[in-house]
């Protein structure tokens, strides 16, 4: 625990941090009200001893203050005066508990035991209410079971190294298009993990600004910046033994990258606008659908955090480089919707699957399960048929079932296909340029010579 | 200790005169005879032993002392 001691009198500061030391907690001393007050507004304490009386100052005055301002703060009063009544008084005023004066360095390790104890069970309840959170979310979003095996090789071997690097401390990326169900695996490799009774915890970076996000990451300090009212602790405490999934990577500001790299490296961290070094211990799974080595090359990634991140890198493969599981997961996904909805379909008619098969999914598993509870919602008969999927679903089928290396068509129809699907997977035509293995000024001609504009 | 017994300065002040140094003594006392800031020999643990254990009993006297005041 982080402990200050507050008390007029130095051999009793010095003796209490000798005692408190020699237990392992980290301990610092105030003498005076003033000197208390600067401390408090620069670091947050686990644990606050305070003397009642510090020369002729009143030490229940810093009491109603510090519990103003945080009413959790574990508040240990020193009494001169133990009678039942100081207790009630201190206590009424938000004391954990008080000490009478004289007391040796026995009486002070079982209070700090007890604190010790509320603060994990605090720590705790914390643990549970995000749990009780996120289940509820995916309560909410009624989430499909998910399935973890595959018939296609490439997934088998992705899956097989994940599972197998999920009970080692090594920090995995996951790499692939959205939808191809990062987050479920990343969540997955936790449950699979010695750390499946720690926290997992998301941080999404896209979702929010570079201030906001460093505050959701490592927590800050009451006006460390505009509409920070109150001190906060950051996901990274939140998951502190357990595993930090941070989706979207790529999306990570180059400012925060650094802080990141740290926690990584040192295991250390600050709070948005305190000092205080804090050490925080997690385990982190990263996904990401974009290039992380070509934003290296652009300067707007750092190389040695993209190192530090890719000790285990999968690539997990688009659904439609995975026909073998398609109809699988179609499956899956319509005995689930069915049974929430109460409906009795348990089928795909031959056109639906043929429909199916021959879509690209670009959407991937994500689009898939979208178009499926739509079919769903919309059948009226017991099977599904063609027209109860989505109309883009179909009308795509209709210009790609020919289309495929090998079969009945051009060179110029096969290569329009390909640049159509591969710009619709990236954000930039710098991108898609980029795998295509041409320039962007090419692309652009190319598009427009195949009217694909 | 009564509330009167604190509204009265005299009894408090003496009170807090008392205890404060006695619990730094007490502390240090205990802490040296824990041997929590390093090791001490046998000739040492005898006399710092005989400290603490008559620390303890004058806080003992003391505590019964103003326990007495109370009732």
């Amino acid at each position: 625990m982080d402990i200050l001691i507050i008390d007029d009198e130095q051999t009793i500061r010095q003796s209490i941090q000798l005692a408190v030391e020699a237990e392992d907690h980290y301990a610092e001393t105030a003498d005076s009200l003033k000197s208390s007050r600067l401390r408090l507004k620069e670091e947050k304490f686990d644990l606050i001893f305070l003397d009642l009386r510090l020369g002729d100052e009143d030490g229940l005055e810093l009491l109603e203050e510090v519990i103003k301002k945080d009413p959790t703060q574990l508040v240990i009063i020193f009494t001169a005066y133990a009678s039942v009544e100081t207790a009630i008084e201190a206590t009424r005023l938000g004391a954990y508990d008080y000490l009478a004066k004289p007391f040796t360095p026995g009486h002070l390790r079982g209070i700090l035991l007890k604190a010790q104890k509320a603060l994990k069970n605090r720590e705790h309840i914390h643990t549970l209410e995000t749990t009780v959170t996120e289940l509820k979310t995916q309560a909410d979003t009624s989430a499909p079971p998910t399935r973890f095996e595959s018939e296609d090789a490439m997934m088998q071997g992705a899956l097989e190294m994940l599972f197998r690097a999920a009970s080692t401390p090594a920090s995995i990326l996951l790499l692939g298009e959205s939808g191809t169900g990062k987050s479920v695996i990343a969540k997955a490799i936790h449950e699979n993990s010695h750390l499946k009774d720690k926290p997992f915890v998301t941080v999404s970076c896209p979702s929010l600004s570079k201030e906001l996000l460093e505050s959701e990451l490592f927590g800050h300090v009451r006006g460390a910046f505009t509409g920070a009212i109150k001190d906060a602790w950051g996901k990274v405490h939140a998951a502190d033994g357990g595993t930090l999934f941070l989706d979207e990577i790529g999306e990570l500001p180059l400012e925060v990258q650094p802080k990141l790299l740290r926690l990584l490296q040192e295991k250390e961290y600050e709070r948005l606008g305190e000092n205080k070094t804090r050490s925080g211990k997690v385990r982190v799974i990263a996904a990401t659908n974009r290039d992380l080595k070509h934003m290296i090359a652009e300067g707007r990634f750092r190389e040695d955090l993209y190192y530090r991140i890719n000790v285990i890198s999968v690539e997990l493969p688009p659904l439609r480089a995975r026909s073998s599981d398609l109809m699988n997961f179609a499956g899956d996904y319509l005995t689930h919707f069915s049974k929430q909805i109460g409906r009795e379909i348990k089928d795909f008619s031959e056109k639906a699957i043929e429909q199916i098969r021959t879509y690209n999914w670009p959407g991937n598993l994500r689009e898939l399960r979208n178009a499926i509870e739509r079919a769903t919602i919309l059948s009226t008969t017991p099977a599904i048929e063609p027209r109860d999927l989505p109309s883009g679903n179909g009308e795509q089928s209709s210009t790609t079932s020919h289309i495929a290396p090998g079969g009945d068509v051009s060179l110029e129809e096969l290569e329009a296909e390909h640049i159509r699907l591969t710009v619709d997977r990236f954000e930039n035509l710098q991108d898609a340029a980029r795998l295509l293995g041409i320039d962007k000024a090419t692309l652009y001609r190319k598009r427009k010579k195949l009217q694909l504009d | 200790m009564t509330s009167e017994d604190r509204n009265d300065p005299s009894l408090s002040s003496a009170a807090h005169d008392i205890k404060t140094p006695l619990t730094g003594i007490q502390m240090i006392v205990h802490l040296l005879a824990e041997q929590k800031v390093g090791p001490l020999n046998e000739r040492q643990t005898m006399m710092v032993t005989q400290a603490k254990n008559d620390c303890d009993r004058l806080v003992e006297i003391i505590q019964r002392h103003f326990e007495s005041k109370e009732s």
